[in-house]
């Protein structure tokens, strides 16, 4: 799999598209830049043809279950989204009962073969769940620690050692091979290293990188920015649109707690803290105190463990928690003043 | 200015006019800092070949296939005498865009008319009253690296991507139902879009095209 090219064609692209349904669209703008390189061009042609290829297969039965499930679950007719063309709505309700027993049949094979010519590769997709963790080791003995919510990919090959991390969090322990260099893509950033210890975490498109041990250098595929060179004790912030922000990571040793099952803060925000507790529970905590000036918390808890944590951010803060069934909300006292 | 004519012949038999095709072809080629007129005609084949064989990769059916590799060159030619030829360092990128428009624009044709899915080439070779073996437009191999790319992106990408791509469902909309802002959901099209299009490398990657 080459390198993810320059988001500037995808934005584009779906600017155009969108403008079909009364979006902004500086049509000037964009003439200008698919003047600019012919590459560009190329790229919005790319797209396009994705776009009809995607088109070919709108009636697939995979898709068909899956648009099936959506619609079950959001309920999106007659809930003030607007309703679906007609066309696919009657296919719809016929491939409804067709497709059922054909879905079974059809788990994907995805091909990787081609990503490293004459050379074998093994591919390999973990997922964890909400609050679920997994470790694995590769042959060579570099350990990976997979995270919540998480979905990674090893290609595995003579010549490559790469990871594709799709979303989520995980900690590379990574066995020096000069000859086999390892890889983590993630998103439009990918992170090359010999020998290390590292964590990467991926939210919303945007991407952190802490180094424990030894360095790595990470280049941002979709640019002609160098390579980043980062030591033991740096964090490297990617925010979505690719801005770099490079700092001594100071909550470094809390950072990895995870892998110890815990949730470590060190004068952190509340509200960071309660995102960071979020990210491993089915029963989210809510925060509703924006009116309180800013609130740091430091401490260590096990993850999932909601007793204590609300106890303690009870106990530090004027706040009270009120047990809503699905979520927790956590409000301003009352008579606080 | 033979030679090259010859040369062509030998590597493009399907033009009628060779000739006339030749001299609006070789401008754009002689571009590409090559001096001798073998190496000229040795790209012109090269081109034509690695063209092949990526509109190949998509179009199922040989003869669409060999129309739209022509068709490129046609366009080529007419950009040529409008005298807007590509530049050396841009005219490979030039020739593949072509070659993508002209991929959509026959596949969004053979989807609009459903009876003529099938390979072209059976309305020349009507052997037979009944309907012959149904070719797709596209091979079964890429319709399942199609489904299975969507089907690999993380599940809130995939969410917001069907959403969007296929019912139809505008970004507030979407934004609304699952509780995030529209940016968010303007973000992760951008990555899903991305995503697959990574998974689909093999079919659009012009550098391993000539392999």
């Amino acid at each position: 799999m080459k390198a993810l090219k320059t988001p500037l064609a995808v934005k584009w692209f779906l600017a155009k598209q969108r403008s079909a349904q009364g979006g902004p669209f500086d049509r000037a703008l964009y003439k200008k830049w698919l003047s600019e390189s012919s590459d560009n061009a190329l790229q919005i042609e790319e797209l396009m043809l994705m776009d009809e290829l995607l088109e070919q297969v709108a009636d697939s039965d995979e898709l068909a279950k899956f648009r099936e499930e959506l619609r079950a679950t959001y309920h999106y007719h007659g809930d003030g989204a607007p309703s679906l063309p007609k066309r696919s709505r009657r296919k719809a309700l016929t491939r409804w009962y067709a497709v059922a027993a054909l879905v079974l049949l059809s788990i994907a094979v995805f091909g990787f073969g081609t990503f490293y010519r004459n050379d074998r590769v093994d591919a390999q997709t973990y997922v964890t769940a909400r609050g679920e963790q997994k470790d694995t080791t590769l042959e060579d003995g570099s350990k990976i620690e997979i995270n919540t919510a998480s979905s990674l990919t090893v290609l595995y090959s003579k010549t490559a050692r790469r990871i594709d991390l799709a979303r989520g969090e995980a900690h590379f322990d990574v066995k020096s091979d000069a000859d086999r260099p390892f890889e983590v893509a993630v998103g439009e950033v990918s992170i090359r290293v010999i020998g290390t210890r590292f964590n990467v975490h991926e939210y919303d498109g945007q991407v952190d990188v802490s180094v424990y041990e030894g360095h790595v250098s990470v280049k941002q595929s979709n640019t002609d920015k160098p390579h980043i060179s980062l030591v033991e004790g740096e964090l490297l912030h990617i925010d979505d649109d690719g801005k770099v922000t490079k700092n001594l990571d100071l909550q470094l040793k809390n950072k990895d707690a995870w892998r110890r099952g815990r949730l470590e803060f060190n004068a952190t925000s509340l509200e960071d803290a309660v995102d960071e507790y979020n990210r491993y529970v089915a029963k989210p905590i809510s925060l509703k105190a924006s009116e309180l000036p800013e609130k740091h918390i430091s401490g260590v808890f096990d993850i999932g463990d909601a007793e204590s944590f609300l106890a303690a951010i009870v106990y530090l803060f004027p706040l009270e928690v009120e047990d809503k069934g699905d979520r927790y909300v956590l409000r301003v006292l009352k008579n606080h003043d | 200015m033979q030679t090259i004519a010859v040369y062509a012949r030998l590597y493009n038999q399907c033009f009628l006019n060779v000739a006339s095709t030749v001299r609006h072809l070789v401008k754009p080629f002689a571009d590409c800092s090559v001096n001798s007129k073998a190496k000229i005609a040795e790209q012109y084949g090269e081109y034509r070949s690695v063209l092949a064989r990526y509109v190949s990769r998509v179009i199922d059916c040989p003869s669409d296939a060999e129309d739209i590799v022509q068709e490129v060159y046609v366009r080529l030619a007419q950009r040529f005498e409008r005298g807007q030829e590509a530049l050396p360092a841009t005219s490979r990128a030039y020739m593949f865009a072509i070659a993508n428009n002209l991929i959509t624009d026959s596949l969004r044709r053979k989807r609009s008319r459903k009876q003529d899915k099938h390979c072209s080439l059976e309305q020349f070779e009507q052997v037979s009253p009944a309907p012959g073996p149904e070719a797709n437009a596209i091979s079964a191999k890429l319709r399942q690296d199609l489904v299975s790319a969507i089907e690999q992106l993380p599940h809130e990408l995939k969410q917001v991507f069907i959403m969007s791509r296929f019912e139809n469902i505008s970004y507030p909309s979407i934004a609304k139902h699952l509780h995030i802002s529209s940016r968010t959901v303007e973000r992760r099209m951008q990555r899903a879009l991305l995503l697959v299009r990574a998974r689909l490398d093999v079919y659009f990657n012009i550098d391993q095209a000539g392999d």
